[in-house]
């Protein structure tokens, strides 16, 4: 029971240290059952891959989903995948194959749903000993590898679930080894965004800076109300008729007035 | 029978909230201003987030090397110290340090890239070093180092006022570390 409590609190603490590396890495954002952002793949294997993992949605419920980057940003392949499948917000029946072109390694992902209908193992192996993905793969073979990886899920789905698809038509035409183009979505949109965010930062700031110039027209009129208040008990002083107390009176408006002038401030930036 | 408060207290009371008014204001206003400049740093896409990326950068440049360099390179060893600096959480002064460490690194790693043989003959890691190396510049030529900057040192200034800035410094406020 000791050792589980502190085998859970490790796993916390890894969990925590492992928050802000997760965090730092650039993650495309979904493009549909293929997110090629490394540009590797021909349109017709992303085609084929789109037709056959909606087959294969219509026949089990099981979604497949293919993301390719040029590199993991320091990550691991397998800490990478599982924060893009998180990031996804991807489910128990998904399954997410995920590669890295520039660094030649992949791995996957999957929900409990997914593993369980395959097997766990039996749909890693699929990456590896089941067909030739990793080979392919590692020799910048993508479409090939795509190709083969989806013919060995086609025969391990039959296996455990009785679905038939039939892949005819599909993954016919393999293009040769891509050279990497020399740009990435990706990074382009983490650009755009990070300008934008300053952008947005300095547009707040400027109309902060327009809006707090100053007294606003409230603050003048309670400006306007408190000096008339402390000339007027002044003028009542002056001729005879001041009331009985110590004469704070118009300190309680003053502050009443400045207490007021501050909730209504509140209630406008709630606002 | 009505009971006036004697001019004392009610003067006490006035300074009292006077006090209470100008601690509240100070407080308020100088932590709104200051939260904004630390969302600058490590809010989403601050300039924390931009280091970052410059430290994956260089970890994935060191992936790239690593096909053509030896294993024990120096130079990709010190980029993926500094690397890994970056990523790690620190103030803006020691990000800085090793912001500096990874660009001299990155150079130094791409130079001896460009005379290995086997990464000339390589269009595919040539693609990926012009690549990362575009990407590096853009991210530390990217806004967020600039816009940071001035909020910080425009927050500092704020907080060096002689009276507003000495109230605000005698109840805790801190400047912001800035990135230089």
């Amino acid at each position: 029971m000791r050792l589980k409590s502190l085998l859970c609190l490790c796993l916390c603490l890894v969990m925590a240290l492992a928050g802000p590396a997760l965090a730092s890495a650039r993650l495309p954002s979904q493009r549909g059952a293929v997110t090629d952002d490394a540009d590797v793949l021909s349109a017709q294997t992303v085609s084929d891959f789109s037709s056959y993992a909606q087959q294969v949605e219509a026949e089990t419920g099981l979604r497949l989903h293919v993301a390719l980057v040029h590199f993991w940003d320091g990550l691991e392949a397998q800490a990478y995948t599982d924060a893009l499948f998180e990031a996804w917000s991807l489910g128990d029946e998904d399954i997410l194959l995920c590669g890295a072109a520039g660094e030649d390694t992949f791995a996957s992902a999957m929900g409990e749903s997914a593993a369980a209908t395959l097997g766990r193992q039996s749909a890693e192996n699929l990456m590896y000993t089941s067909s030739r993905f990793g080979t392919l793969f590692a020799s910048q073979q993508y479409d090939a590898a795509l190709a083969e990886y989806c013919r060995a899920f086609n025969t391990l789905l039959f296996k455990q679930t009785g679905a038939d698809i039939s892949m005819d038509g599909l993954f016919g035409t393999a293009r040769a080894t891509p050279v990497p183009t020399s740009e990435s979505r990706l990074w382009d949109e983490v650009m755009d965004a990070i300008n934008d965010s300053s952008e947005a930062y300095q547009t707040r700031h400027e109309s902060r800076r327009h809006t707090e110039n100053g007294l606003s027209a409230g603050g003048w009129i309670v400006l306007a109300v408190l000096v008339l208040i402390v000339l007027r008990s002044g003028g009542r002083r002056r001729a005879g008729r001041a009331r009985g107390g110590c004469g704070c009176a118009p300190l309680g408006w003053l502050f009443s007035l400045l207490g007021l002038n501050v909730l209504i401030d509140t209630f406008r930036r709630r606002s | 029978m009505k009971r006036n408060l004697s001019t004392g207290v009610c003067v006490l009371i006035a300074l009292a909230l006077v006090a209470f008014g100008l601690t509240y204001g100070t407080l308020t206003g100088f932590g709104d201003e200051r939260a904004q400049v630390e969302a600058l740093w490590s809010g989403e896409n601050g300039l924390s987030d931009v280091l970052s990326y410059r430290g994956a950068d260089g970890l994935n440049l060191c992936v790239v090397a690593r096909r053509h360099l030896p294993q024990d390179d120096p130079d990709v060893l010190i980029l993926e110290e500094s690397a890994g600096a970056l990523r790690s959480s620190g103030g803006a002064a020691a990000k800085k340090e090793a912001d500096t460490a990874l660009e001299a690194a990155f150079e130094a790693v791409a130079r001896k890239l460009e005379s290995s043989g086997s990464f000339q003959a390589s269009e595919r890691d040539q693609r990926y070093l012009s690549m990362l190396e575009a990407d590096l510049n853009s991210l530390g030529a990217s806004q967020a180092v600039d816009t940071y900057y001035r909020a910080a040192s425009a927050f500092n200034d704020l907080l060096a006022a002689p009276l507003t800035g000495a109230l605000a410094r005698l109840l805790g406020v801190s400047p912001c570390e800035l990135y230089e």
